[in-house]
């Protein structure tokens, strides 16, 4: 058994500590407390304190399930429709791929924000839309990169030798195409979650995403402004949250698209 | 006589600091104006000790032994930017792969006559001297250079040539430039790391005669490293043969070859292609059944014309050898054997079905009967995939055809190829020989009736070759039919019951190898067999004798 490396000790405190958070603190932890209002940070309270004497450590871990959830269901979304139609799209080639990347296209050109404020500003904040406006902003992306990877495997000749063993094409994808491209896929899906996690935060940020009784890292920015010179751990604590999760998955992920790589697993040159 | 410009005592090389040894306590000596060849198969050394002598070993290994004199300096002792300069102005470095050692994106009278320092230093000074009064020469001068130089290496048209990127340079021509390269500024010694081996027989001996010239007229000393010691014998003064790590033999050229005093040196010399006969006794021509046949087949790829008009047919049980240059088109010929690409026009009918009007369901199940092997073993394996696996997959799709279980197949065709045992290795843990016979245990694996092979040994070094070689044979004695698509000539005459000559996408010649290569009748045929070198000096009498196992 290899050592964890550090990003996935990142990744696993971070998400266990936000998913776990409820059960973790002690009860009293999100009560309100005016006579506590906005300590720094200090050992019974290491994170602080925000406006109305909330316990902020408590706070910067609740406020990151709602991000975390739209992200990871924003990516889910956009993987299992963008990365079957690129994979599609680059085996079959010609009028397929032609129809394909076209209608896919029409993604690229509305940003995801612009997009995802448009659908919120019809349906009004929910987390469903969100997820919806998102995906679809993010599944072209993918689809584009698991096409490209697509094309330069069907161009490989372990392709063309399966196909002069007489595999059928889509064994060929399923065997030969989709566990070489791996390790690519991995590493973009990871980058569609960062994606997804800062844009849940913008809006927020906007006002747009969670609402007021909800809180999440996007919101927290939001209330920690006008307190910047008097509180700026407020902006600091959700702000390094962000990052922290943002650079862990990545890190994490590039690890795991490199494992997948048989070439760079074994840790030399063919 | 001046001082001799590479001077190595017991030098030892290791992978990494305790690793193993690579370079076990070589000795050797280029003298001014001499040509040492260093010759052994791949694997033995000989490449590490050259750029052990320059300085260069690639990362991971390591010198631990010995004493280098490069021009009289240690290059181990020097700083880098010292060794740079003793390397840019006192030595010249030929490449084994001229394709890869020339940057697409820069014309190629630049890279010869004032190549890039990679380095970020040596950019912003290239900057700062064009800006202080330019020691870089202008652009018109580096054509005019470059153009000499192309022309001195005998490139028609050196002048409009001269400006073009690599691209519109074919393998010969790429190398004789990257020989100007090396030799322009009259080094003191030009190493040339098997600079022939991605050339066909025509022109490898031209790049290797101006290579010698150049170097001579430069009074440099020249380490030749090769795998072919009857190639090295027409351009060397000595002979050092290596084997693992260690020299086994030296000595005067034609001393070591009239006399090679190991055992050695004696396989490697039977090995060689340049001195090999043919041993085979000419065949009479299988009367059996037409199994393939190519009926006026064309294919283009977007406008250029790949094979214009192929007409030929492989008998079952023959081994057809089809000849022809890089961009002949021979290797499309061999893709539409194998119905892997439609013909434009014309037909391909195997075993009487035209293979373009089957219903893929059809063609697939054809598949198992028609068998590839690839150039490159390395891209034609799955990296993922075990060797067994590759080796089942044709078994898995058209059924066991005749094995008693699948794992009995692949230990059995493993067994076959010799590599018993190695099921469960991955490409990236095999030589590139290894990885070549897993290609043909997978391609004998549903017991085709034609194996396609496409350059399947150009790729492996000597010893190698004969063996895969030895794997086709056999397979043609128990009655296969084999398709061996080359630009070796040599290795064509030897195996072959007929020859195919292509040349610009036309079949231009047909017949046994007697005919076609002892009276060829067409003038790229002649072209091809006159480059032939024929053994300089006359074989041991044992040697002459032996056949490869």
């Amino acid at each position: 058994m290899r050592r964890p490396s550090a990003a996935t000790v990142l990744v696993v405190l971070v998400l266990g500590g936000v998913l776990a958070a409820p059960s973790l603190l002690p009860p009293g932890a999100a009560a309100m407390d005016p006579a506590r209002a906005l300590l720094p940070p200090s050992a019974g309270a290491p994170f602080g304190t925000d406006v109305l004497g909330r316990d902020y450590l408590a706070r910067v871990l609740a406020a990151g399930r709602p991000g975390l959830l739209i992200a990871a269901g924003t990516t889910l979304l956009a993987a299992l429709v963008g990365i079957p139609l690129g994979v599609l799209a680059g085996a079959a080639g010609g009028r397929t791929d032609l129809v394909v990347m076209r209608v896919l296209e029409v993604g690229f050109a509305v940003p995801p924000l612009v997009l995802a404020i448009a659908v919120l500003g019809v349906t009004g904040p929910s987390a469903a839309a969100l997820v919806l406006a998102l995906a679809a902003s993010y599944a072209p992306l993918l689809a584009r990169v698991a096409r490209a990877a697509t094309l330069a495997r069907m161009g490989e000749l372990y392709v063309l030798a399966a196909r002069a063993a007489g595999e059928r094409p889509w064994r060929i994808v399923a065997l030969h195409v989709l566990p070489n491209t791996a390790g690519t896929l991995v590493t973009q899906t990871a980058l569609v979650f960062s994606y997804a996690l800062l844009a849940e935060a913008s809006l927020s940020f906007l006002g747009l995403g969670t609402q007021p009784a909800n809180p999440s890292w996007g919101r927290l920015l939001t209330e920690a402004i006008p307190l910047t010179t008097v509180a700026p751990w407020l902006g600091i604590f959700p702000g390094a949250a962000l990052v922290l999760v943002v650079v862990a998955v990545n890190l994490r992920a590039d690890a795991w698209g490199d494992a997948l790589d048989p070439r760079l697993a074994r840790g030399g040159r063919p | 006589m001046s001082a001799p410009p590479l001077v190595v005592e017991g030098l030892e090389v290791r992978a990494g600091r305790a690793g193993p040894a690579v370079v076990r306590g070589v000795s050797l000596t280029v003298p001014a104006g001499g040509c040492l060849a260093l010759v052994g198969e791949s694997g033995s050394g000989k490449s590490v000790t050259a750029l052990a002598a320059l300085g260069r070993l690639p990362p991971g290994l390591v010198r631990t032994g010995g004493r280098v004199a490069l021009l009289g300096r240690n290059p181990a002792a020097l700083p880098e930017r010292a060794l740079r300069a003793l390397l840019a102005e006192g030595t010249g470095f030929v490449p084994q792969d001229p394709l890869a050692a020339l940057d697409p994106l820069h014309p190629v009278a630049d890279q010869i006559v004032a190549p890039r320092c990679p380095d970020g230093w040596g950019r912003l000074n290239e900057a700062l001297s064009a800006v202080l009064g330019s020691r870089r020469p202008g652009r018109a001068e580096r054509r005019r250079v470059a153009a000499a130089l192309l022309e001195r290496m005998g490139l028609r048209d050196a002048e409009a040539r001269a400006g073009a990127f690599p691209h519109a340079f074919s393998g010969g021509m790429r190398q004789r430039a990257l020989i100007a390269a090396a030799t322009r500024h009259a080094p003191a010694l030009v190493v040339a790391d098997e600079p022939t081996t991605a050339l066909d027989a025509a022109v490898e001996r031209q790049v290797l005669t101006l290579l010698r010239e150049a170097a001579a007229e430069a009074g440099a000393g020249l380490l030749l490293v090769s795998h072919d010691l009857g190639l090295v014998a027409w351009f060397a003064d000595r002979v050092a043969v290596m084997r693992e790590g260690r020299i086994v033999e030296e000595g005067e050229t034609e001393a070591v070859f009239r006399a090679p005093r190991e055992a050695y040196t004696r396989a490697l010399l039977g090995a060689s292609p340049a001195l090999r006969v043919r041993r085979v006794a000419p065949r009479p021509p299988p009367g059996g059944r037409v199994l393939l046949s190519v009926e006026g087949v064309s294919r283009r790829y977007g406008g250029v014309a790949a094979l214009t008009g192929a007409t030929l047919s492989v008998q079952e049980g023959e081994f057809l050898a089809v000849v022809g240059e890089s961009g002949s088109g021979k290797s499309t010929l061999g893709r539409l054997m194998l119905g892997l690409e439609a013909p434009d026009e014309g037909r391909v009918l195997f075993a009487g079905e035209d293979l373009a009007r089957l219903r893929p369901a059809a063609l697939r199940r054809l598949r198992a009967e028609m068998q590839p092997v690839f150039q490159d073993p390395l891209s034609s394996l799955d990296p993922r995939w075990s060797v067994g696996r590759s080796v089942a997959e044709p078994l898995r799709v058209a059924g066991l055809r005749g094995w008693p279980s699948e794992r009995e197949a692949v230990a059995a065709l493993l067994e076959r190829v010799g590599l018993g045992g190695m099921e469960r290795r991955r490409p990236s843990e095999l030589s590139g020989g290894q990885r070549q016979r897993v290609a043909i245990a997978r391609a004998l694996a549903p017991r085709p009736r034609l194996i396609v092979a496409d350059e399947a040994v150009s790729a492996l070094d000597v010893t190698t070759q004969g063996r895969v070689m030895a794997l086709l044979a056999a397979f043609r004695r128990e009655g296969g039919a084999v398709v061996f698509v080359t630009h070796d000539l040599r290795l064509a005459a030897e195996e072959a019951d007929r020859v195919a000559v292509v040349e610009a996408g036309r079949i231009v010649e047909l017949g046994p190898p007697d005919a076609v290569l002892g009276a060829p009748s067409h003038p790229y045929t002649q072209r091809l067999v006159g480059a032939l070198l024929p053994p300089r000096f006359p074989l041991p009498a044992t040697l002459s004798e032996e056949v490869p196992s």
